[in-house]
């Protein structure tokens, strides 16, 4: 069936849209007996699920596991990758019943999968393993059983960090008997999130030295390029890789599809929504059971709505079409689930919230409205499809940003390098300190005590002179009144978020959150604040308590607001001269200062200025780390600075886009600043910088890659069929300005001449 | 940069004195104690039996009547209580956060000997001598067999367990009885007293004036600065606290005691009265209810008390089918109060006791006029009521026709 309707495709005018296909062959099950330690009673529960033997990962992961040996399993989809961990886990309980292991999940709901599914194991083995999860929402009565009668305790890193570890006494049953702590999908601990993690990681190591356990670290990941690397940084000690996968997949066709051009002058593309309804539609017309992916919430519920309605035309379809996302009950989700796996609903579109572990079984074919940001998320999500023998699809249909527009016209990228590297920085100084101070809470330091292996007594020495900490005979004691897990949360990139509060009809309901550096540009009075495709006019902003109040508005223009930013370079790390690099360049610490001074009103469509307002809120510094990189231009004197000013924005839009490819991050990740005459190069200068304070590593790894990272945003630019600039590739010019695209490529094409190969 | 310069101009502030390093605190019965984990401070004062701590003297605890404690603490383990085995206990410390970042430097405790009572008060000069204080503390803990605390069930001695287990004490095994006041005073006070804070009960009902007294929410910070300074008279006031509030457990009991003791007749605030009243209600002594409803109601000082002691009151009367009794106060709720309840009790009692439907039905109008404005679940609910009455007033009529 999928055939005919694969073929179909192939024949219609849709085929020109396509600019990939690729048939990946079936590929065998490669198996191992069951292992000869495996208690009998696994073997037996195996058998019942129809599991006569386990893939070659498997079988490794329980070897090396068995053996004490922290490893990373790197496996894709529905590869059985649970069996990893709990195999060894549940054979060890089962043998040493007061043994206890911890299990971390980055959401709750993929923590109560996991629940589910250890409780209906631990039944059928005799009640002998319990099995809990302990998060926000375990009811306080409940609390006490979990601390002491747990085998496995499932959580997540946020309820570790504030709710585990900084009452570490009431959990000394688990600490002292821990011999396994599990960190499912490795891969989303990366950036600002996963150096947060490591420290807690480092924490809770800690903590478990003190108890006298050493817990063995059995870590899964989606793929990604530096699995062992990641492993190692995250939880500080050396892992062994396991990505040798065993598990049989059937053969898949895998066809990237571009919107064609319908304006080619302000290269605009036909909505990647309505083409990825069009293909959807195809297949469940078809009866085939379907997964659409998407990355917004409000795209979502569109789909949904579009595909329901569609199909009501076609009888009784429209039933078994169901949204899937993070914000449904739990109840409603586990349904859904089901009805997935028992062929119930035929069509399901979700966010990445299905991406990760929660079992659905295969589906015939994937249709993914837009790159999900990340190589390893698209496989995540192309692995969704495909079953045992039979043949899957999986569409990726792009979208007009230039980092989408990269990746559907270079698909050997994707398939050339596999997947990027996840990057953290568990030594970002900000970070480390905030975990010091948890850390000093939970146990007082010894003199000399190595944290991460790290020497950090230059930062414990300044929390002493803070007064937060008290170096008396040879420790550091925590000598303040303030609980400062409270303080630190894992999550935003900044610890002090602003909230934007709806007050329409009296509610007063949070609806979303900006990092403070982005406030006075997003959140400033007056200004249109868009949520899920929603207008909200922000009637005041609370700059003290970090508030916005804003209501439901429905107007017909959009604010823009000036953010002058200045960048000030404090200090040079590395830096290489034209000859060996492109360009000149370098990276380091900068101060990034930056206040709005006025915003604009523009009307929807025609984009003119119907007015503009002030904004008075203070100027804010951060202290970063930036790439930049330095290219004399030689230009006429009579080109206006003007232009080069907006060809320099236009390079800097493009890099801004397409640098998150090698880094695994969000474009909101990194900032911009485009100098036509820079003070500290004396010339026309790019800077990216990093929106964290302090950075987490992309600055430096922006330097190593520095060619690749230009010579993307070159071929982009020089693919893009637009003719003066558009979303795919330097942004729109409000002005159309001929000369912009043109210097912008002048531009790139001289920072990449004047290097040669990048060193080896 | 260096790493020392960034982390400062991340966050500047003014340095500040490490201070002496040996404090020399030379406090009236103050000592230092040493023991295998270290050296700490201890201070013990001895009170005789026959001395005043506020209004009440120290030697009313010998005659408390511990069942009457545990009627008032819901807790029937108090009943076998043994005074020369219990500890009274408080702590002070370095926050109220909790977690294991929060810590006792001082613990007071008391307990009887013979003709006094001893107040005995462990003392952390610093960070290091913990572990040391923590320890005769730990033995000596296992030499009693009841903790006497002021929410010590949910703050102090958790807190101490979680230090022990820091100290890698063995957790301690014994299951002690424990008498946390905080609960048994705010039944009884909750609601004549603005708060049921130690302090507040102090100033209102123990009457233990404290001069000079440093708020409790001042202490941790007071300890940091003792901590920076070693300056000795920092710790002053806090340990005259910490000793005053341990003392004041003692005549809590007694006053506890003194309070479920007495007859309804001496009884003058009408809350507390009532408060009492609900505790016997909650353990079904009508009997004695009965007593302080009446008293509370007889007292005549608030509306609202008067007005719930008097539906409590008929609520009794009515489980003890003691009709008339009930029916008087409904009757005057209703009259007086405009009482919802009492018209719905009456509608019942005609409709269903009295098999009266006329008045049945007048007072489920008169309920239901009353709810209209206040009440729309109620109404509707006398609405229901209204419906059935008349539809069995109709066929009454219909059969005393036919008889006719």
């Amino acid at each position: 069936m999928i055939g005919q309707v694969l073929e179909q495709f192939r024949k219609s005018h849709l085929a020109k849209n396509v600019t990939f296909w690729q048939t990946i062959p079936e590929k065998p099950a490669q198996y191992r007996p069951f292992p000869s330690s495996l208690n009998p009673q696994i073997a037996d529960l195996l058998r019942d699920k129809g599991i006569e033997q386990l893939y070659t990962h498997q079988a490794q992961a329980f070897e090396l596991v068995s053996s004490s040996k922290d490893i990373v399993v790197v496996t894709p989809t529905a590869s059985g990758k649970t069996l990893c961990y709990n195999l060894p886990v549940l054979n060890h309980i089962l043998a040493n019943p007061a043994s206890r292991a911890l299990y971390l999940f980055p959401t709750k709901a993929l923590a109560q999968d996991q629940v589910a599914e250890l409780m209906s194991m631990g039944e059928r083995l005799g009640h002998a393993i319990k099995t809990y999860t302990y998060d926000g929402d375990t009811a306080s009565d409940a609390r006490q059983a979990i601390r002491s009668a747990g085998n496995i305790v499932v959580t997540n890193p946020d309820m570790l960090h504030s709710g585990i570890l900084p009452h570490h006494t009431k959990w000394m049953g688990l600490f002292e008997n821990l011999m396994y702590v599990v960190v499912d999908e490795l891969h989303i601990y990366r950036g600002v999130f996963g150096s947060h993690v490591a420290n807690v990681l480092r924490r809770l190591q800690r903590v478990c030295r003190f108890y006298g356990s050493n817990p063995v670290f059995i870590c899964a990941s989606a793929t990604i390029a530096n699995p062992g690397e990641h492993g190692r940084r995250l939880i500080g000690r050396e892992v062994e890789v396991v990505d040798q996968n065993g598990a049989p997949s059937g053969p898949k066709e895998v066809i990237f599809y571009n919107p064609p051009v319908v304006n080619q002058s302000l290269g605009i593309r036909r909505s990647s929504l309505l083409e990825t309804q069009r293909i959807a539609e195809e297949f469940i017309a078809n009866k085939i059971q379907t997964i659409v992916f998407t990355r917004a919430r409000v795209d979502l519920e569109v789909l949904v709505s579009y595909l329901q309605r569609s199909f009501k035309r076609l009888g009784d379809l429209a039933e078994k079409i169901r949204g899937y996302r993070g914000g449904y009950l739990p109840k409603q989700r586990r349904e859904i689930e089901r009805d997935l796996r028992e062929g119930k609903v035929l069509g399901v579109v979700s966010t990445n919230a299905l991406e990760l572990g929660v079992d659905i079984g295969s589906l015939q074919a994937v249709v993914i409205n837009g790159y999900p940001g990340t190589i390893a998320s698209l496989w995540q999500q192309i692995g969704r499809a495909g079953r045992k023998h039979e043949l899957a699809a999986a569409v990726l249909v792009g979208n007009s940003s230039p980092l989408n527009q990269y990746i559907i016209t270079h698909p050997e990228f994707v398939l050339g390098q596999g997947a990027e590297r996840a990057l953290i920085d568990p030594d970002n100084m900000y970070i480390l300190l905030s975990h010091l101070k948890c850390a000093a809470f939970e146990l007082p330091f010894q003199a000399g005590e190595l944290f991460g292996g790290k020497d950090v007594a230059e930062y414990l020495s300044f929390l002493v002179d803070e007064g937060i900490l008290r170096f008396v005979e040879g420790r550091y004691y925590w000598m303040s009144e303030v609980y400062p897990a409270n303080d630190i949360s894992l999550r935003s990139a900044s610890s002090d978020n602003f909230v934007i509060i709806d007050t329409t009809d009296g509610a007063s309901s949070v609806i979303g959150e900006v990092d403070r550096f982005s406030a006075p540009m997003l959140i400033h009075e007056g200004a249109i604040y868009m949520h899920e495709g929603r207008q909200y006019h922000v009637d005041q902003l609370d700059w003290e308590r970090q508030k916005a109040y804003a209501r439901r508005v429905k107007v017909d223009y959009y604010t823009d607001a000036n953010l002058d930013v200045d960048l000030k370079v404090l200090s040079v790390s590395e830096s290489l001269q034209p000859g060996t690099k492109p360009a000149a360049q370098s990276w380091g610490e900068v101060l990034v200062s930056a206040k709005t001074h006025l915003y604009k009103k523009i009307r929807f469509y025609t984009h003119e200025n119907i007015g503009w307002g002030p904004i008075s809120l203070p100027e804010q510094e951060m202290h970063t780390t930036a790439f930049w990189f330095a290219q004399k231009l030689d230009l006429e004197p009579s080109v206006p600075s003007e232009v080069v000013q907006n060809a320099l924005n236009g390079v800097a839009h493009l890099l801004l886009n397409t640098a998150p490819l090698e880094l695994m991050c969000e474009p909101g990740d990194l900032g911009v600043v485009a100098q036509v005459k820079s003070p500290f190069t004396k010339l026309p200068t790019i800077y990216i910088y990093e929106k964290y304070p302090g950075g987490v590593g992309y600055a430096k790894q922006l330097f190593d890659l520095s060619r690749l990272v230009l010579e993307r945003a070159y071929q982009l630019l020089q693919g893009c069929p637009c003719e003066a600039g558009c979303p795919s590739c330097i942004g729109p010019q409000v002005d159309i300005d001929q000369e912009a695209k043109q210097y912008a490529r002048l531009f790139l094409e001289e920072a990449l001449k004047h290097g040669t190969e990048p060193e080896a | 940069m260096e790493l020392n310069q960034k982390l400062r101009r991340f966050a500047a502030g003014p340095k500040l004195d490490k201070g002496l390093e040996a404090a020399e605190l030379g406090f009236a019965n103050g000592r230092e104690v040493s023991n295998p984990f270290g050296r700490y401070y201890m201070v013990e004062h001895t009170y005789p039996l026959d001395s005043y701590h506020g209004r009440l003297r120290l030697d009313s605890i010998l005659t408390v009547d511990w069942s009457r404690l545990a009627f008032i603490a819901k807790d029937e383990s108090v009943k076998t209580l043994d005074l020369r085995k219990a500890l009274f206990l408080d702590t002070e410390t370095t926050g109220i956060a909790g977690g294991a970042g929060t810590c006792a430097f001082l613990i007071g405790v008391a307990f009887v000997r013979d003709d006094d009572v001893v107040v005995r008060q462990y003392l952390m000069r610093d960070y290091h001598e913990e572990a040391a204080m923590l320890f005769d503390l730990y033995r000596m803990i296992q030499e009693f067999d009841a903790i006497v605390s002021f929410n010590g069930k949910c703050f102090d001695w958790p807190l101490l367990r979680d230090r022990f287990t820091l100290a890698r004490f063995e957790p301690l095994r014994k299951n002690y009885v424990h008498l946390d006041l905080l609960h048994a005073a705010r039944r009884l006070w909750r609601a004549s007293l603005p708060s049921c804070s130690l302090d507040s009960l102090e100033a209102h009902v123990l009457k233990v004036a404290r001069e000079q007294d440093i708020p409790g929410s001042l202490i941790p910070q007071r300890y940091f600065d003792f901590l920076r300074t070693k300056r000795a008279e920092l710790l002053i006031d806090i340990l005259e606290h910490n000793r005053s509030d341990v003392l004041s457990l003692v005549t809590l009991v007694g006053t506890l005691d003194l309070m479920a003791g007495k007859p309804a007749a001496e009884i003058k605030s009408d809350s507390l009265c009532w408060a009492i009243a609900r505790l016997y209600v909650q353990d079904r002594q009508w009997h004695r209810a009965i007593e302080f409803l009446q008293q509370a109601a007889s007292l005549n000082q608030s509306k609202a008390v008067r007005s719930a002691a008097c539906s409590q009151l008929a609520l009794i009367y009515r489980r003890l089918n003691l009709w008339d009794q009930a029916q008087a106060i409904w009757l005057m709720l209703a009259q007086e109060n405009g009482d919802i309840q009492a018209c719905e009790e009456l509608a019942k009692f005609y409709e269903h006791i009295c098999k009266d439907l006329g008045k049945a039905r007048q007072f489920a109008k008169q309920g239901l006029a009353l709810a209209m404005a206040k009440d729309r679940l109620r109404a509707a609910a006398f609405e229901h009521r209204l419906e059935r009455l008349e539809r069995k007033l109709a066929r009454q009529e219909k059969t005393t026709l036919s008889v006719h």
